[in-house]
């Protein structure tokens, strides 16, 4: 039993309660209830969330071991490296021009299969073929047009091509206008 | 494009520790890009904001890999380091920030980890008075986590500040960003819903108190 604190306990802990210990006050009951099982006791009868300040207080096993702090400091070092290496890349790279040059780039793919697979087929945008349409039954007369939806809330734009002939795979395009190529 | 990969073998040293005013011109000489001055930064604060974000988050994996993070994070932003500030008041605000972030992306997972927990164990440990002096770190931390579930970021991240990590309320509001009142505000209510999950989920370890003990009377 530590004499100087035992008879404090009831007053230290009163303070705790309204936030009131000062750092010192707070350093010498945590120490004390982590070496004092008596007060350790009456502290938890007073308030069992002790329990966890009193682990704490005892932490020894916090510490890295200097094997592993150095192992940890050098993967730190290897991280702001790479990333220092990584800093030195064009800033254009990530630039709107060269998203907006992807999706040029993306739209002409998507025009070439159209124009291939669906040369002489109507135009008539209301002859599209439902996206829904797809896992579904297929009209007898097939439609070759690109059916269109925008996913605006992710950024995304499907193209779905219906096949050609009957029992032919359909085509579909995902294209995320934030991808980054 | 090559990436430079840096390789440290060191003097490996036992608890380290810096002083503040220490800390601060380490930051200056990083900022300026001493390599030297940042590693011993790191070095210097990787003990403890290991153990807070082991505290925060509850797995120790998890805990290196933000902690990593934070001082990635630091290292970026050193140029903006404002030396008014404590260093470790800096670094600790940016942990908290992240390990926030980390808790709002596990969200309902932890929560039902926890709860199981609870479930696998139950009758199984000691139920005398004593018990919860006899518990290995291990179990009290694994009982921590599970009451902590309960918590809202801000009651957990000023608990740990506060009461595990033992900064005072004023750094603690630096850190978390509000004003002292809101920190004991958050304190005392963390204190009494952790206080009524571990009555309610562990009894064996939350003695019976006598009327108002524990109880905030500010």
């Amino acid at each position: 039993m530590n004499v100087p604190v035992c008879p404090r306990l009831g007053d230290l802990l009163e303070k705790r309660d309204g936030d009131r210990l000062s750092l010192s006050e707070e350093r010498l009951l945590a120490g004390h209830l982590a070496s004092c099982d008596g007060c350790a006791a009456e502290a938890l009868r007073h308030d069992p969330v002790l329990l966890f300040a009193r682990d704490a207080a005892r932490g020894a096993s916090d510490v890295l071991t200097a094997e592993a702090r150095e192992h940890f400091v050098g993967d730190v070092l290897a991280a702001t490296a790479a990333a220092r290496a990584g800093r030195r890349l064009p800033v254009s790279r990530t630039g709107l021009g060269l998203r907006i040059a992807a999706s040029l780039l993306l739209a002409a793919s998507v025009a070439g299969v159209w124009y291939v697979r669906g040369r002489g087929a109507s135009t008539s945008p209301e002859r599209a073929f439902p996206v829904a349409d797809a896992a579904g039954a297929r009209p007898a007369q097939v439609e070759t047009l690109p059916a269109v939806e925008d996913v605006g809330a992710v950024g995304a734009v499907v193209y779905q091509f219906p096949a050609s002939k009957p029992g032919e795979p359909t085509v579909v395009f995902v294209v995320d206008r934030n991808a980054d190529i | 494009m090559a990436i430079q990969l840096v390789h440290v073998r060191r003097t490996p040293r036992e608890g380290t520790t810096i002083e503040p005013r220490d800390e601060r011109r380490l930051a200056e000489l990083a900022k300026a890009g001493d390599e030297d001055a940042f590693a011993e930064l790191v070095r210097g604060r990787s003990d403890s904001v290991v153990a807070f974000l082991r505290r925060m988050l509850g797995d120790p994996e998890d805990a290196r890999d933000v902690a990593q993070l934070t001082f990635l994070r630091v290292w970026e932003n050193l140029p903006r380091y404002d030396p008014t500030w404590a260093f470790s008041t800096w670094v600790f605000r940016i942990a908290g920030n992240l390990a926030i972030d980390a808790l709002r992306a596990r969200g309902t997972r932890a929560r039902t980890l926890a709860e199981s927990f609870r479930v696998v164990r139950g009758g199984l440990l000691a139920t005398e008075p004593e018990a919860p002096l006899r518990l290995s770190q291990e179990e009290i931390r694994r009982v921590f986590d599970a009451c902590a579930t309960v918590l809202s970021e801000k009651q957990r991240i000023v608990f740990v500040l506060r009461e595990l990590e033992e900064k005072e309320s004023r750094e603690v509001a630096e850190i978390v960003g509000c004003r002292e009142s809101t920190v004991r505000n958050h304190l005392f209510q963390a204190r009494r819903l952790l206080r009524e999950e571990l009555r309610r989920r562990f009894p064996e370890y939350a003695p019976a108190a006598r009327p108002g003990a524990g109880e905030a009377r500010a």
